[in-house]
């Protein structure tokens, strides 16, 4: 990873993570109507993980905050008008920022079900070796949905046929409120590679050159030819899963310790320490995405509802 | 024209389409090694190779839900499950998946993928035997085709594999072995949601699905014998539904009859019976009359499936009640 | 369907011109109808689309009921596609429910309340046709009214003929052919059949010598008047109606109901059937507004463009049988009329005139007449009002000898012979007559002459009187002269009713014998003897 990458990956950390914090603000203020699972904790991996694919490349995101779309470079206006549910964003309304897509950079969307993107990312694995194109399939999950059926049938299906699909979980302890010991028989989801015969490596999600690393790694596999990959970032849900959720099923202390633990600050004081980052930049950066999402936002509060009768349009093609 | 069975009619519309467009590629269990439980697709895998014709570990979810995914990036998915029965296995990736992909995601993908789906009672008891068009009708972003002949199973099928719609193409067993002219034309096409007027009359319309078809036809012959001609209508798609053919042929007969292989209880009778309240109330001359199997699953012993499902007698039965 | 006509209850759709789906402009016609006067044209009321036919050709329907749907460039039809606009579907699909509802409702409570079971088919052809079905059994399950058994009804309630079989024969009669009425033909059927059963006729006839009535219009003609002999008669009929005003009537419930506007209906026969239009306030119209109003009607009754205003609220109808040569009949009352003329074929007869049998073209009159609105008595006055009227066709103004228009010069006659006989026809200007030497059809020439010299005699001495201020009541004159040979006496004798003195008298006539052109033409040798005798 070069500086010019860390650097990237860091100012798209720190707008992932200040663009979450507005939301909050505004559906704590009722300005919006949507509603958004937070990622906060969980920004480094998403960020460093997507930073290793190609614009071409395929990507299903989990519901897991705004980074993904940060990172892939969707423009946060848009975002913010799914969120709204207003004209200006990628669905039209159909969708809200559950369904963030963006076809241009290979966000294929998300399916409402947990578990329903592993069968869609083996698709567009399939999708990529029959038509031989120079493509991978990054399908981002949680512990929780790795316990769908569909994520065996596919990881199976995938391995079989040997699809060019890297399967990353994110491993943040908690499914809302079950966490990963009470409800999932193996302590590591990576191990479960070994049952669908493929390479895979768990590693500290947090730690974003450890994530780098170990995703190109699966991406140049899969792009090589050579088949899937489940991989596990073992990382932590800072806050609930929703914005308003009252977390009280965790104790204050796991909460707290993890908060020590925020890859931000960590990431922060590992870039100063390799002086790629230096305080006045890290106060520009944090300026420029204030002002990115200050415009994000008015140009989101200006933006019409759509026309009721749209409801029915784009059912067929 | 040449006269070959429904079940060669459905091969030579997938190698028809295969080699025309090679983004359509057709898996499922044993379609490709062994040709398909049905033998429907004997041989192409050795046309197309396998990359293109493959066959699928038994898992419905994965392999349906990669038709969706395949679809949004490029490919044209023809699936063939073993049985109609097995699209509640995947009713997530069916109707939530492929069925709402292009809506909640506003129009930014079409899903162009086919469903191949062997339906219809054959003595293989209630999970190898519905004949489910009903329930798929009722979820928006579904196409249904129900081909009964062997002319309209290629023609659909062609058309199912060209629309850029997910579509459920019911194929009935029974179906299989039957004959018909069909044109060899390789752009030979049936278009969705047209219905099939497949006799005329005025005396009554009788409404057939499927495998229904040619025991209306039969019972239509019947009643001419007796001074009654009726109108045989087989919708061939029911989605999209052609509503106007069955209201102007009821304008014209007053009375009508639904015959269909599924669960009486919001079958397709009740969908017409709604439309037809809704928009020809006033050229009713009788109540509708629908022939359709109880609302029980469909029995394995031989007897008691026919006591279930309607048969020539049955529908007969339903006619001649209503033109008394 | 749009009310054509005080007395139109429905109509029959005839034609579509217009298909459902066919863009149709405002004004153009859509279909056509046919009520029970005429074929009528129905036009677009807006310019848009034919969405809807709501009645197939041969369906009758009831006045204010649907025929079709157009809907306006711009709005959305109510049977949209289904994917939207489905609550435009619902609305119209309850609004036309709704309406026939309305339709069936009233059939419903056409009788007391009582609960009607009919499919909404049936409901709705009853509707269409006006129908009750409060009385009708269904043969349906459970006794519902099915559509048959709505067709099965008489479709318009209109007193039914009572039809007449035949004992059934040992080997049946069957038709050849199978001729339907058209349907103007078919209500003059169940027209006539209630005039004929409900009416009391009694027919008077007489025989019409038209031989002035001829010449009057001749002399019309020769004018440059457009006026047919048929004008003439429809023009004395009129005088006739108006001095006859119990005859321009109905008999209605024990009253007669006069009009005072004299609505003369025109028999015509066209390939539809017997139209009738009509002459409104034909009181009003002399003899050449008679004509031209006739010929008018009659142009539009022939190329099927009358409206039902014209063939509405007549009085009393001619039909003239003359066309076909028929020379008498026994006409039908077109009810609630009380009477209706027939005018046979006018062609030459033997009258016998003044104890001479002569031929004149002469023409019968039959007149039926409402027995309950006339008897014999007052019918007879018309009858023989409209013969007085042709025979001395003075209403037509017009005078042989006054007329300077009918005499192209004075003192100049054409005699022509008459085929190789003694008798010569004698023309001036369009008055002739004629005089013969062999028979009586006219008078030998010097019986003429005689006329003539006493015509002249009592003219002269009339305008001498009238000079003198004398005043002549009765006067007349006999000329006689030797009977054989040629002429050698005249004897002419004055009989004159005056006040005037002997003196004067004779003086009078002593200056009217001067004054008389014939006289003065009488060759001295012929011995003129003038006797005058008071009245």
């Amino acid at each position: 990873m070069d500086n010019k990458l860390k650097l990237d990956i860091y100012k798209k950390i720190i707008l992932s993570r200040r663009l979450e914090e507005r939301i909050a603000e505004l559906i704590k203020a009722g300005q919006v109507g949507g509603f958004m699972h937070p990622g906060v904790g969980q920004e480094a991996l998403q960020v460093a993980a997507i930073a290793t694919l190609r614009p071409s490349d395929y990507m299903l995101y989990a519901h897991r905050g705004v980074a993904y779309w940060v990172a892939r470079g969707i423009p946060i206006e848009k975002v913010l008008c799914d969120l709204a549910g207003r004209e200006g964003g990628t669905n039209h309304g159909k969708g809200g920022v559950m369904h963030v897509v963006y076809p241009e950079l290979g966000v294929l969307g998300a399916s409402g079900t947990l578990g329903g993107c592993f069968p869609i990312a083996a698709g567009a694995g399939l999708s990529i070796k029959v038509k031989h194109e120079d493509k991978v399939v990054l399908c981002f999950f949680g512990d929780g949905t790795s316990n769908r059926g569909t994520f065996h049938e596919s990881l199976n299906f995938c391995a079989v046929r040997k699809l060019p699909v890297v399967f990353l979980c994110e491993n943040n302890g908690w499914a809302v409120s079950m966490s990963t010991e009470k409800s999932t028989a193996v302590k590591d989801i990576a191990d479960r590679r070994h049952g669908y015969a493929m390479p895979g490596k768990t590693f500290d999600g947090n730690d974003v050159e450890q994530v780098f690393d170990a995703v190109n790694q699966a991406i140049k596999h899969a792009r090589a030819g050579n088949g899937p990959s489940l991989l596990e970032a073992k990382t932590y849900r800072l806050w609930g899963h929703w914005i308003g959720d009252p977390d009280s099923y965790r104790s204050r202390e796991e909460v707290e310790k993890h908060w020590r633990r925020d890859p931000i600050p960590i990431y922060e004081r590992k870039l100063m320490d390799e002086k790629v980052l230096v305080e006045s930049i890290k106060a520009e950066i944090d300026e420029d995405a204030r002002v990115q999402i200050d415009r994000a936002i008015e140009f989101m509060q200006n933006q019409p509802s759509p026309n009721p009768e749209s409801a029915l349009d784009d059912v067929y093609a | 024209m040449r006269t070959i069975t429904y079940a060669q009619a459905i091969k030579e519309a997938l190698e028809q389409e295969m080699r025309r467009d090679p983004s359509v590629v057709l898996y499922g269990e044993d379609v490709a090694n062994f040709g398909g439980i049905f033998q429907i697709t004997s041989g192409l895998q050795e046309q197309f190779g396998e990359e293109r014709v493959f066959d699928t570990p038994i898992s419905e979810n994965a392999f349906v839900g990669a038709a969706v995914g395949a679809a949004i990036t490029g490919l044209r998915p023809v699936v063939e499950l073993q049985f109609a029965d097995f699209l509640f296995t995947t009713g997530d990736e069916i109707v939530l998946k492929a069925g709402m992909w292009r809506y909640v995601h506003g129009g930014a993908y079409k899903v162009p993928m086919v469903v191949r789906c062997p339906s219809g009672a054959a003595g293989v008891g209630p999970e190898h035997g519905q004949c489910p068009e009903a329930f798929f009708m009722h979820s928006p972003g579904l196409r249904i085709v129900s081909p009964s002949t062997p002319a309209d199973a290629k023609g659909l099928l062609k058309s199912a594999i060209r629309d850029d719609n997910p579509v459920l193409y019911f194929e009935h067993k029974l179906l299989y072995a039957t004959k018909g002219e069909v044109p060899e034309d390789p752009d030979y096409l049936v278009p969705l949601g047209k219905a099939a007027v497949r006799r005329e009359g005025d005396a009554l319309t009788l409404v057939a699905i499927s495998a229904m078809v040619p025991k209306a036809l039969k019972v239509a012959e019947r009643l001419a014998k007796e001074g009654h001609n009726i109108e045989v209508i087989d919708p061939r798609s029911l989605n999209p539904f052609d509503r106007p053919a069955i209201i102007e042929s009821v304008k014209k007969t007053g009375k009508i009859v639904v015959a269909e292989e599924s669960y009486k209880t919001l079958g397709v009778g009740a969908e017409i019976g709604a439309m037809l309240i809704e928009e020809a109330l006033e050229y009713l001359d009788r109540p509708l009359k629908r022939v359709a199997m109880p609302d029980v699953p469909i029995p394995t012993a031989a007897v008691l499936e026919q006591f279930v499902i309607p048969n020539e007698e049955k529908i007969y039965a339903a006619c001649r009640e209503l033109l008394a | 369907m749009p009310k054509l006509g005080h007395t139109m209850t429905e109509g029959t759709v005839l034609k579509w011109h217009k298909h459902a789906g066919d863009q149709v402009r405002e004004g153009e016609t859509v279909l056509t109808v046919e009520t029970d006067k005429a074929e009528i044209e129905i036009e677009s009321p807006a310019a848009g689309v034919l969405a809807r036919v709501l009645a197939d050709e041969g369906v009758v329907v009831a006045v204010g009921l649907p025929l079709g749907e157009i809907v306006r460039a711009g709005e959305s039809a109510s049977e949209a596609a289904p994917a939207t606009a489905f609550d435009k579907e619902a609305s119209s699909a309850a609004q036309n429910s709704a309406a026939h509802d309305a339709a069936s409702t009233s059939t419903l409570n056409a009788s007391a309340g009582k609960r009607v079971v009919a499919s909404p088919r049936a409901k709705r052809l009853a509707a269409e046709r006006g129908l009750d079905l409060s009385s009708v059994a269904g043969s349906g399950p459970n006794g519902l009214i099915t559509e048959d058994d709505v067709r099965k009804i008489s479709a318009v309630g209109v007193h039914a003929a009572p039809s007449i079989s035949p004992a059934a024969a040992a080997r049946p009669l069957v038709a050849s052919r199978r001729e339907k009425l058209t349907r103007i033909q078919a209500v003059g059927a169940r027209n006539l059949t209630a005039s004929w059963s409900a009416i009391p006729h009694f027919v008077q006839m007489v025989r019409v010598d038209m031989s002035r009535a001829l010449a009057a219009r001749s002399a019309i003609k020769g004018s440059g008047g457009r006026v047919t002999i048929t004008d003439v008669i429809l023009a004395a009929t009129v005088i006739a109606l108006k001095e006859n005003p119990r005859v321009n009537a109905s008999y209605s419930e024990g009253e007669r109901l006069i009009y005072d506007e004299i609505n003369l209906g025109i028999a015509v026969d066209t390939p539809d059937g017997l139209l009738v239009p009509v002459i409104h306030d034909a009181g009003a119209l002399d003899v050449a507004g008679i004509s031209a109003r006739a010929a008018e009607l009659t142009e539009r009754a022939r190329s099927k463009q009358l409206r039902p205003a014209d063939m509405e609220n007549t009085t009393f109808t001619v039909s003239n049988l003359g066309a076909s040569g028929i020379e008498n009949g026994t006409p039908v009352i077109f009810a609630p009329q009380a009477a209706l003329m027939f005018v046979g074929a006018i062609h030459d007869q033997v009258l016998a005139i003044d104890g001479r049998a002569e031929v004149r073209p002469a023409m019968q009159l039959a007149i039926a007449y409402d027995h309950r609105a006339l008897d014999g008595a007052s019918a007879s006055h018309f009858t023989t009002r409209v013969r007085a009227l042709l025979e001395a066709p003075d209403f037509l103004g017009l005078n042989a000898t006054a007329n300077p228009a009918a005499v192209t010069r004075h003192r100049e006659v054409t005699i022509d012979a008459i085929g190789d006989s003694l008798k010569t026809r004698v023309t001036y200007g369009s008055l002739s007559w004629t005089l013969s030497a062999e028979d009586a059809s006219g008078p030998d020439p010097v019986s003429s002459f005689l006329g003539a010299l006493g015509s002249c005699l009592l003219m002269s001495l009339r305008v001498a009187a009238r000079a003198r201020n004398l005043t002549i009541g009765k006067s007349s004159v006999t000329a006689r002269a030797n009977e054989k040979g040629h002429l050698r006496e005249i004897q002419v004798e004055l009989q004159v009713e005056t006040g005037a003195g002997d003196d004067q008298l004779h003086r009078l006539v002593e200056v009217a014998e001067r004054g008389c052109h014939i006289r003065a033409m009488i060759r001295d040798e012929i011995a003129v003897a003038l006797k005058v005798t008071r009245i």
